[in-house]
């Protein structure tokens, strides 16, 4: 094999692979301690956002076992029952692979609004498991601050995201 | 060429069906994981102390900046306020003057009337001081994780505070990391002392940055601006360990102000208070 067509390689994995990498380090940011106030209580779900919306540019590298594997790690990280964000991720993630298409270039209000609606779905979902968990109704008002910190950062951690995206597809077509 | 291609379209149902089958394999896992979790505590509770002392040096790099950023975040803040915040230290100052020297005065007559009764202080408490590295702030779960774990001589059980108060207990202890499950969270009941009068109480978390008092002896007579304090009931927390203050009333408890900053834990200390506690005893 010839250096360039090992390039080319290394190139494509660095490529094929950086949706998850930066999934992962979306993870890790996630769970160090900001310093911003009332961090504690309105810390948006970034790990929803990012398999979200990998789910949806590209379906390929974030793959519903991919969802699965971050959800899992957050858990680990996170504290959270085992299995807890696993499961809310795959079902976002199929219910990201059932409308992908419908959401093919509509304006960006929109898509905020589709991500409102799959974030509550979301919300409520782990709501109702950590609920089963502790055999007792867990507190809602948490889980609604969680919510609006998590709706109202995703236009801006979108635009990042596209911004990664668009760095990916630049790359492609100058191959 | 026609024989690839045919085969490609025969495959096609096939990696529908996968995908298909994906979703069910997975979250039948997620479920299943979820069971074993319950029933298999411990198993699932190590397997999960091991996989934090792996991500733990990870993560410390990581949140190196962040907590350099919150340093940089405060003391612009600070000299936005230096005026303000001047005059209000040199107030604060004076009343600690005085406050310090009846604490002086105290602590002779405490130490006199020791002396006399002969009373039995208890075992010296040991501390060790770890950084935060994961916050994991939420709505389901309010814990952190520490960069010590069992070498440093961190357990089950101890308290761990800081600066302003009572931050929680370790609840896992990995080799180099621990988490810590805060007074916040929904798991965790803390035995205290409420104010001049000592009235018992217990402090419960609910997930939000409140915590709340339940099971209060005489509810009536809890005022806002009452200090809350550990009992040391149950042996757990070292008792006299300041916590917070009383808020007022709120649904079917009472509402507290902790001292700690929940949005900025930094540092905190684990105390080993030396006593095996109950709650150890009766796991173990």
């Amino acid at each position: 094999m010839s250096a360039q067509a090992l390039l080319l390689q290394i190139d494509r994995w660095v490529r094929d692979t950086a949706p998850v990498t930066v999934t992962l380090a979306i993870v890790v940011l996630g769970a160090a301690p900001w310093p911003f106030p009332a961090s504690a209580t309105f810390s948006p779900m970034l790990s929803l956002i990012a398999v979200y919306f990998w789910a949806q540019r590209r379906p390929r590298a974030m793959t519903p076992w991919v969802a699965f594997a971050v959800g899992l790690i957050v858990d680990i990280l996170a504290g959270t029952p085992i299995g807890m964000n696993a499961l809310v991720f795959v079902l976002v993630h199929a219910l990201v692979t059932g409308q992908r298409r419908s959401l093919d270039g509509k304006p960006l209000v929109l898509a905020w609004g589709v991500f409102a609606v799959v974030a509550v779905a979301a919300s409520l979902t782990k709501w109702g498991l950590a609920s089963i968990n502790h055999l007792t109704l867990v507190g809602f008002g948490p889980v609604l601050a969680q919510l609006w910190a998590t709706i109202l950062l995703y236009p801006l951690a979108a635009w990042l995201l596209g911004r990664v995206d668009g760095l990916l597809a630049d790359d492609m077509g100058e191959q | 060429m026609k024989e690839s291609a045919s085969l490609v379209a025969a495959l096609t149902p096939v990696k529908a069906f996968l995908r298909r089958f994906a979703y069910v394999l997975l979250v039948g896992a997620a479920v299943g994981l979820m069971l074993i979790g319950k029933i298999e505590t411990v198993l699932i509770e190590a397997t999960r102390a091991r996989i934090a002392d792996a991500v733990t040096p990870i993560l410390e790099v990581v949140s190196k900046p962040v907590t350099a950023l919150q340093g940089f975040a405060g003391s612009i803040g600070e000299l936005a306020a230096l005026r303000e915040e001047n005059q209000r230290l040199r107030r604060e100052n004076a009343t600690v003057r005085q406050w310090q020297l009846l604490a002086r005065r105290l602590e002779d007559e405490n130490r006199a009337l020791r002396g006399l009764l002969n009373f039995n202080p208890g075992p010296a408490a040991s501390f060790v001081t770890a950084r935060v590295v994961a916050d994991t702030g939420g709505a389901f779960v309010r814990s952190v994780l520490i960069n010590a774990g069992t070498r440093d001589g961190i357990d089950r059980g101890q308290a761990v505070v800081s600066g302003e108060g009572l931050v929680g207990r370790v609840t896992h202890a990995g080799e180099r990391s621990a988490r810590v499950l805060l007074l916040t969270d929904l798991n965790s009941r803390v035995p205290v002392v409420v104010g001049e009068a000592r009235h018992r109480a217990i402090l419960a978390g609910d997930n939000s940055d409140n915590p709340r008092l339940i099971h209060a002896d005489t509810k009536a007579t809890l005022g806002p601006g009452e200090l809350i304090v550990t009992s040391g009931e149950g042996g757990v927390f070292e008792p006299g360990l300041p916590i917070g203050v009383v808020a007022g009333p709120l649904g079917r408890g009472i509402a507290v102000q902790s001292f700690v900053d929940w949005s900025r834990i930094e540092y905190v200390r684990v105390v080993d208070y030396g006593a095996r506690t109950s709650l150890e005893a009766a796991t173990r």
